[in-house]
């Protein structure tokens, strides 16, 4: 990329975000970058290389605030799939993880974190990769976001099917007063 | 209910070891007894001695003294600093005791091989503690990739990020007692060996068991402490290739930020990030350590203004699938195999130290 090329990204409002806190979590440590996408969003290699990662290295090396002392890449030979590390003369290091690879089932993840001495910025959420649910499994069939609820194989699906499989393995917990609740609902709407 | 097995306690040093003592004493079905604890530390004692205070259990202050005094004893769980895991594991071996060891056997390559050896000829079972085996998502992991469903695996991505123990557990941030010797993180460093990465060997161990696949190449960097009175290290990113030139991508640190209380409250904001990725040819799988996350605000709560981001309780079907239960089975012999042997843990060890020689040498360590 030279300097004449557009640099989209360091519009990104999450990037902005957290140049505008910097001053307020002290030091600055280390930043760890996620850019996942489905491959039929999936740019050339070069622009993934010298367009993408280009780009996010140059918001790495701004929030580092100093100049790139080494560069570190695994990438998949052949697809835009790598990871990364960056060091910084400030002592920062970055983390990178690129993956335009993923099934076509799958939306876009992007995420940045940055980890201070006396505190974090990001819009990584607390729980889960992308949902709360915390499991994800997607092939070209499609996606599927769901709870793995124990070591037994036959317990991972939805909340609601791994309650019932539960109830089947252990046996249903009982309900007292239910026919107080049933006796509200029906008088609630009526019947 | 079967009969648990009885296990002296050897050391107390190891953040683990309150939560083995705390499953005996309110879990009328774990599989272990705790017979005898021995910890030359009195507050850590004295802990051990609140949480099992409903329990008959002696107390030593000298491990070795605690072995000599109850033969009766199947197991030994050495729960000591990693520095003195080696002089343990010889000594329960010379008395001829099923051992337990918590996280490293030890970091020293030497005294590794040195385990491995004489445990060739060694009829009772050791197991080393290899944490999230018995955690769903990485089970299901392993299922999908073993059955083909993910197909060829493309890149691997793991991170297990905490808050730091060394606030609560000092031993755990000195050098010596963590690593079993002072070594800068790189020349010149002023902070050393023993943090983060030598905290959790599970990372490297999980990718082996999940995918079936051997680190070939390791490249690690660690950034400056975000803990600046930390004398060892509290970040480490590694990456490298397994079999087949297979990218992966793991981060073992300590980044998450702690509250300074001087109480462990593994609570604010999220204190685990332990994030799994899987590419494969087929498919992609993604989970998280926190399966069903609670939120939770409250004026009682430990920390009472801040959002505490707490597990929703798991079931528990078989009480084999825990690491205690699967080493209980073992002694029993119902189960033919640890969960995860000496070989798995001094393997992580291989690896772990490899990232350390990688950060020092600044350079790719092949294995």
């Amino acid at each position: 990329m030279n300097s004449n090329q557009i640099f989209p990204l360091s519009s990104w409002c999450v990037f902005q975000g957290i140049r505008n806190h910097m001053g307020e979590c002290g030091e600055l440590r280390s930043l760890r970058f996620t850019w996942q996408r489905p491959a039929k969003a999936a740019s050339s290699e070069e622009n993934f290389l010298y367009g993408t990662f280009v780009q996010l290295l140059g918001l790495a090396r701004e929030l580092a605030d100093a100049g790139l002392k080494k560069l570190h890449v695994e990438k998949e030979s052949g697809r835009n799939n790598l990871f990364a590390l960056a060091a910084f003369d400030s002592g920062v290091v970055a983390e990178f993880e690129l993956n335009e690879t993923l099934p076509d089932s799958m939306p876009d993840t992007f995420f940045i974190k940055a980890n201070f001495t006396h505190g974090h910025l990001t819009n990584q959420p607390l729980v889960g990769h992308f949902n709360e649910e915390g499991s994800v499994f997607a092939d070209e069939s499609g996606l599927r976001q769901f709870t793995v609820d124990s070591c037994d194989p036959e317990i991972a699906g939805s909340m609601l099917e791994n309650v019932m499989t539960l109830c089947r393995l252990k046996g249903t917990p009982e309900m007292s007063g239910w026919e107080q609740l049933a006796e509200a609902v029906g008088k609630a709407v009526g019947q | 209910m079967k009969e648990p097995i009885g296990i002296l306690v050897a050391g107390s040093a190891n953040p683990h070891i309150p939560g083995y003592c705390r499953g005996f004493a309110n879990d009328p079905e774990y599989p272990w007894k705790i017979i005898a604890v021995a910890d030359h530390d009195p507050a850590r004692m004295a802990n051990i001695r609140e949480i099992l205070k409903n329990k008959k259990v002696e107390y030593y202050s000298d491990w070795r003294k605690m072995l000599d005094a109850h033969p009766e004893a199947d197991a030994v769980q050495i729960g000591s600093d990693n520095k003195d895991h080696f002089e343990m594991f010889r000594e329960a071996m010379d008395r001829g005791y099923h051992i337990y060891s918590t996280k490293v056997p030890t970091m020293d390559p030497e005294e590794g091989a040195q385990l491995l050896k004489w445990s060739r000829n060694y009829s009772k079972v050791i197991q080393v503690e290899l944490e999230l085996h018995f955690n769903p998502q990485f089970r299901y992991a392993r299922e999908l990739v073993r059955s083909g469903r993910l197909g060829r695996i493309r890149s691997v991505y793991l991170t297990n990020i905490s808050q730091s123990p060394c606030n609560y557990f000092p031993n755990w941030g000195d050098p010596e007692l963590s690593y079993g010797k002072v070594v800068p993180i790189r020349p010149g460093a002023d902070y050393f060996r023993g943090g983060a990465l030598t905290d959790h060997p599970h990372p490297f161990d999980l990718v082996r068991w999940i995918t079936g696949l051997e680190f070939r190449e390791v490249y690690a960097m660690s950034a400056r402490n975000q803990r600046k009175h930390l004398k060892v290290e509290d970040h480490v990113a590694v990456t490298g290739k397994l079999d087949g030139g297979v990218p992966f991508f793991i981060n073992p640190s300590y980044s998450n930020l702690e509250e300074q209380v001087p109480a462990r409250r593994l609570l604010w904001p999220k204190s685990l990030e332990c994030n799994l990725k899987i590419t494969g040819e087929k498919g992609y799988y993604a989970a998280d350590f926190f399966d069903k996350p609670l939120y939770a605000v409250g004026r009682h709560c430990p920390s009472p203004d801040r959002l505490i981001v707490d597990m929703a309780p798991r079931p528990g079907l078989n009480p084999g699938n825990t690491l205690a239960g699967s080493f209980a089975a073992c002694v029993r012999g119902e189960r033919s195999a640890p969960e995860s042997t000496l070989a798995d843990g001094l393997n992580a060890v291989r690896i772990m130290n490899a990232a350390y020689d990688s950060i020092y040498r600044d350079s790719v360590v092949s294995l």
